[in-house]
């Protein structure tokens, strides 16, 4: 039994010899000191030879059309929006891209449009400088000028010092004698 | 692109930045021999060249999906023929035409020119490598195709250990008893050409199939 299995790894060493994958002469000098196992390694790198012979005879090479279509479909696909990622956050993630990148292009495309529908229109033409101040009419402003002045007087910080409080004081007096019961500011716990 | 870069750091460019001149680079490096296992399993120019895209499309679907995060496991070529491999036995699962040397109704000897040629031309044929070819292809399976990884791939028998999944010593032991067949069909193909040998014998060859 051993020496059967001895007599197989002694044939697997044959083969791994002839084909360059042992290194070791010494185990090959040794193997084919036996008759048998040279003459099994002579005819089988006879046959070796042969198809070495053959492959070098016929190369065989790929057809051109093949690899140009092969190259053609290694080009790197875009990810569809329709194939996001299937984790829930990561969805959001790209959604919120895809939404940020669509406010930006509407952002630029449009706001340029509606500022160029309010804009003035530009003309060559020169304006006489009396024109340019005449919405500053003089009557106008004095009353402008009166209505701001009326506007102070009545938000003065004085107004709403003790004679303020005097002059609520004697409003609620008035109030107190109604029936609604209103009291007085005086009396009002301080 | 630099021609000295290897197989891994090419892959590596394709996989992470979608560098398609690395990988037409690959391409080229490895595509004839592919080519020519696959032609060698199926026989047909028209059908080695379909499996032979198809094989590298499952490639590049294979590196896509793994986009970013691709590491290279061994020799790109060995992981090629595994696909190239895989494709060959779908087509054939498909086609239910998988025939093992002893079933098969289009025989070696079919296939060869039946005309009766004169010494020297049976002498050129012998000598060609069609005519190799043909002995190749009349291996049972499993031989033919440690042959073609070893011999036209040039797979070391480890490499095709791991592709065909068998240990080392049957990669050998397979290796080894389609050499002896080769050497089997040469001699009786020599001694059916020699002097008043007939050939209309029709000699049916055993090929050895322990293996």
């Amino acid at each position: 039994m051993s020496s059967a299995s001895n007599n197989m790894d002694k044939k697997l060493l044959l083969i791994q010899h002839l084909y360059g994958e042992r290194e070791d002469a010494e185990e090959l000098k040794e193997l084919l000191k036996d008759p048998a196992w040279r003459a099994e390694y002579q005819a089988l790198r006879d046959v070796k030879r042969k198809l070495e012979n053959r492959a070098l005879r016929r190369p065989v090479t790929a057809p051109e059309s093949a690899v140009d279509k092969i190259i053609a479909s290694a080009r790197p696909k875009l990810t569809p929006i329709w194939k996001l990622p299937t984790s829930r956050s990561k969805q959001f993630a790209v959604l919120g891209g895809v939404g940020a990148v669509a406010a930006c292009l509407l952002v630029v495309f449009l706001l340029p449009e509606r500022q160029t529908q309010e804009s003035p229109v530009i003309s060559d033409e020169v304006l006489d400088p009396v024109e340019l101040v005449k919405w500053d009419d003089t009557q106008e402003r004095i009353e402008m000028q009166q209505t701001l002045n009326v506007v102070r007087q009545r938000t003065r910080p004085d107004l709403w010092d003790e004679s303020a409080v005097m002059r609520l004081d004697s409003l609620a007096g008035n109030l107190n004698s109604s029936p609604s019961g209103v009291e007085s500011a005086s009396t009002l716990p301080q | 692109m630099d021609t000295s870069l290897s197989d891994d750091e090419l892959l590596t460019a394709y996989a992470e930045r979608g560098d398609q001149l690395a990988f037409r680079q690959l391409v080229d490096r490895h595509k004839d021999r592919v080519y020519s296992f696959i032609l060698g399993m199926v026989h047909d120019a028209e059908l080695a060249s379909d499996l032979f895209q198809d094989t590298f499309l499952r490639v590049i679907d294979v590196m896509q999906r793994r986009r970013g995060s691709y590491k290279p496991q061994g020799r790109f070529l060995g992981w090629v023929l595994m696909i190239a491999r895989n494709v060959v036995y779908d087509h054939k699962r498909s086609r239910k035409k998988w025939k093992d040397v002893s079933d098969g109704d289009d025989g070696f000897w079919d296939r060869l020119p039946d005309d009766a040629e004169s010494a020297d031309e049976a002498l050129h044929l012998r000598e060609s490598s069609q005519w190799l070819s043909a002995c190749i292809n009349n291996l049972p399976p499993a031989q033919r195709e440690v042959v073609l990884l070893r011999q036209d791939a040039e797979l070391t028998f480890r490499e095709i250990a791991e592709i065909t999944d068998v240990s080392i010593n049957t990669a050998l032991g397979r290796m080894r008893y389609a050499l002896i067949n080769l050497r089997k069909m040469i001699d009786q193909q020599s001694s059916s050409y020699a002097p008043g040998a007939a050939r209309s014998q029709n000699v049916q060859l055993t090929a050895v199939t322990h293996v």
